[in-house]
């Protein structure tokens, strides 16, 4: 796709998936690549950051004898989501408006 | 598998052991989770230990690059330049990328190369010179103050006056010269993004479809 998703809408992909349910490193690669064009090497920084920011904790849990790392969202991730989604919905409305001939009463 | 993960972490060394740890777990999970055996499979997906591990240290560097503020100094800021224009290049060297394309990006990072050493040498020259040319005015005017105290004076001033003059001039050359790094810095980051070639995860993803 020719178009590049901007690390913030990334943050916010991410944010929202864990919303729904705790996610491990692949199995949120594969869930973000079923939609979206994505690599490892563009998820890990972005876990990372989030991780760093506050906004997802990490926990450990064993799997065949193995450990998984899982990743949370935390409370400030929620705002941090709804933050975002704010921020997505008027920026989608004003690009749809732009892309559909430039007036703003559509 | 292991041996891939163990060329992986041997490139990592740039990295505090923390860092590397947490990378290297994460994708270690990552190919054990995949159920990717063989090197070569796991080459088909990430890419080669190298360019995995290019791409993790220009990623680190170019995002730090990204959230430097005021905050740091400059002397940090020309420091992190520094390394990621070095880190691009290696990533762009382990990339595999049509000879043209090659060419044209080390051509273009070569001219750089050279026009950045010549304005070194070029100002190192002229600091010398002025230096020396100020020192020797200043003996000289010490070797004639006997006979003439006005000359001694005239020299002495001078030899100060240029010595003042190059102080003066001093943050602005380094002013200049840290700008000059920041845009190479950038320049290479443009390069980077340009012409790496994204693995196949980046391409489409949907082999992963496919194997469930």
């Amino acid at each position: 796709m020719a178009i590049q998703i901007s690390s913030e809408l990334l943050d916010g992909c991410v944010l929202a998936l864990l919303q729904t349910e705790d996610f491990y490193g692949y199995a949120l690669t594969q869930r973000l690549q079923a939609s979206i064009a994505i690599s490892e090497s563009t998820l890990y920084p972005v876990l990372r950051r989030l991780k760093k920011n506050g906004w997802v904790t990490t926990y450990d849990q064993a799997y065949q004898g193995r450990n998984r790392r899982y990743y949370q969202i935390t409370d400030n991730g929620r705002t941090q989501l709804t933050a975002i989604q704010g921020e997505w919905e008027t920026y989608n409305h004003a690009i749809n408006q732009l892309l559909k001939g430039g007036s703003t009463h559509a | 598998m292991l041996n891939y993960l163990d060329k992986f972490t041997a490139l990592l060394v740039q990295l505090t052991d923390d860092e590397r740890d947490e990378v290297v777990e994460f994708y270690r999970e990552y190919l054990l989770d995949a159920n990717i055996q063989e090197y070569d499979d796991c080459v088909a997906e990430l890419g080669t230990p190298k360019q995995l591990a290019r791409k993790v240290l220009a990623d680190y560097s170019i995002r730090l690059n990204e959230n430097l503020t005021a905050e740091t100094s400059k002397k940090k800021r020309s420091q992190t330049s520094v390394r990621t224009i070095w880190l691009v290049v290696l990533a762009l060297l382990s990339t595999p990328i049509t000879i043209p394309a090659l060419l044209v990006v080390l051509f273009a990072l070569f001219s750089l190369a050279i026009i950045v050493v010549s304005i070194l040498l070029t100002l190192g020259a002229l600091v010398i010179g002025l230096t020396l040319l100020a020192l020797a005015l200043i003996t000289a005017s010490i070797g004639v103050f006997s006979q003439s105290i006005w000359v001694a004076c005239f020299y002495l001033g001078v030899g100060l006056a240029i010595i003042g003059g190059e102080l003066l001039i001093a943050p602005l050359v380094i002013w200049l010269l840290g700008l000059i790094i920041q845009g190479i810095s950038i320049l290479t980051q443009r390069l980077y993004h340009r012409f790496v070639k994204k693995n196949r995860a980046e391409r489409g993803g949907r082999h992963h479809a496919q194997k469930r």
